[in-house]
């Protein structure tokens, strides 16, 4: 496509190297460090983490067998975007369908409020 | 045979080059994000950026402070607001360019959900695929032109110089340069900053110091 390029800080969060050491990281917390700082972290720091968070789930949603992923899509950049709303969108979807199955109940647990003598 | 074998050998020598290219970049970010400084070079001079400490931080805040009270009392500086009704007044109307934001993105989010069912395929095999993407980046390059249309309008707001003085500032104090073992401050005041000559280290500077921010001193 003329003109795109992805966002090279994706293209390092998805290569084999960072994700394993995500991987090794969150399995081993305190012995391996992503970064030098602990703390402060800045804006660039927390868009890869960001990256590598969100990569690293999708590879473990194509694991648990996902049917609308593959390896090309989550390589892509736009593609991979896409199925993050679809999924965001359908579980605001199953979300508002389970509050509107259980209010009913959540109605009825409501404490009535107490009417004085003016009917206040 | 013989051009054949040459055609080759340039397109291969091409493709080697790019690869070293990427690799070189990518190597170059993984260095800038390791910890809370980039260093860069300019005409073999070594500089770095670094994130503001709290004192920093807490200069940045007054000089803002003062400048936005020299600011409100000059009339010929106007807030947001007022300039959002100055333009509407001339038949520019910044919510219209807002709106459109909206629907752009709107138009993205349901292009989105039509290009997320394909997931399981590759895109050689459906064209779709490449014309749902397609669609999708002509309207994000589309909003972020609108956006720069907007932020044009609205760059002589008080809001606007408050913001790019903070940014050039934080700049000043971070901007060292290595002199023998020791990192050095370039410039000692914010005046020599700015009137300085030295256009591509001020550039570069910015664009490195963005990154290390994350909130606004």
């Amino acid at each position: 496509m003329n003109g795109y390029t992805e966002d090279p800080l994706r293209t390092l969060a998805k290569s084999y190297y960072w994700q394993a050491v995500f991987n090794r990281a969150k399995s081993l917390p305190g012995c391996i460090e992503i970064f030098e700082n602990k703390k402060e972290f800045s804006l660039i720091q927390l868009l890869f983490l960001q990256y590598l968070e969100q990569i690293s789930n999708l590879y473990q949603e194509l694991g648990m067998g996902e049917k609308l992923l593959c390896d090309e899509s989550i390589e892509d950049e736009i593609r991979a975007n896409a199925y993050i709303l679809y999924k965001s969108k359908n579980k605001d979807k199953q979300a508002s369908n389970t509050n509107n199955n259980q209010s009913g109940d959540k109605l009825m647990c409501i404490p009535r409020k107490k009417v004085n003598q003016n009917g206040r | 045979m013989a051009d054949e074998n040459k055609d080759v050998r340039a397109e291969e020598a091409v493709k080697i080059t790019e690869a070293i290219n990427r690799a070189g970049e990518l190597e170059q970010l993984a260095e800038m994000i390791k910890n809370n400084v980039i260093e860069f070079s300019i005409e073999k001079n070594n500089y770095r950026v670094r994130q503001p400490n709290y004192k920093e931080k807490q200069e940045t805040k007054e000089v803002k402070i003062k400048k936005h009270s020299e600011l409100r009392m000059n009339p010929s500086y106007r807030y947001e607001v007022q300039l959002i009704s100055e333009l509407a007044a001339k038949g520019i109307n910044i919510s219209d360019l807002i709106n459109k934001m909206l629907v752009c993105h709107q138009q993205v989010e349901e292009l989105q959900l039509k290009l997320a069912e394909f997931g399981d395929q590759k895109e050689e095999d459906n064209k779709i695929i490449t014309e749902l993407k397609l669609q999708i980046y002509n309207l994000l390059v589309e909003q972020r032109n609108i956006a720069l249309e907007k932020a044009e309008y609205l760059s002589e707001s008080i809001e606007s110089e408050l913001l790019a003085l903070i940014n050039s500032y934080i700049v000043y104090l971070v901007l060292e340069q290595k002199v023998g073992d020791e990192w050095k401050r370039v410039y000692s005041n914010y005046e020599e900053f700015m009137s300085s000559d030295k256009e591509e280290l001020r550039n570069q500077a910015g664009y490195y110091t963005t990154l290390l921010l994350y909130k606004g001193a």
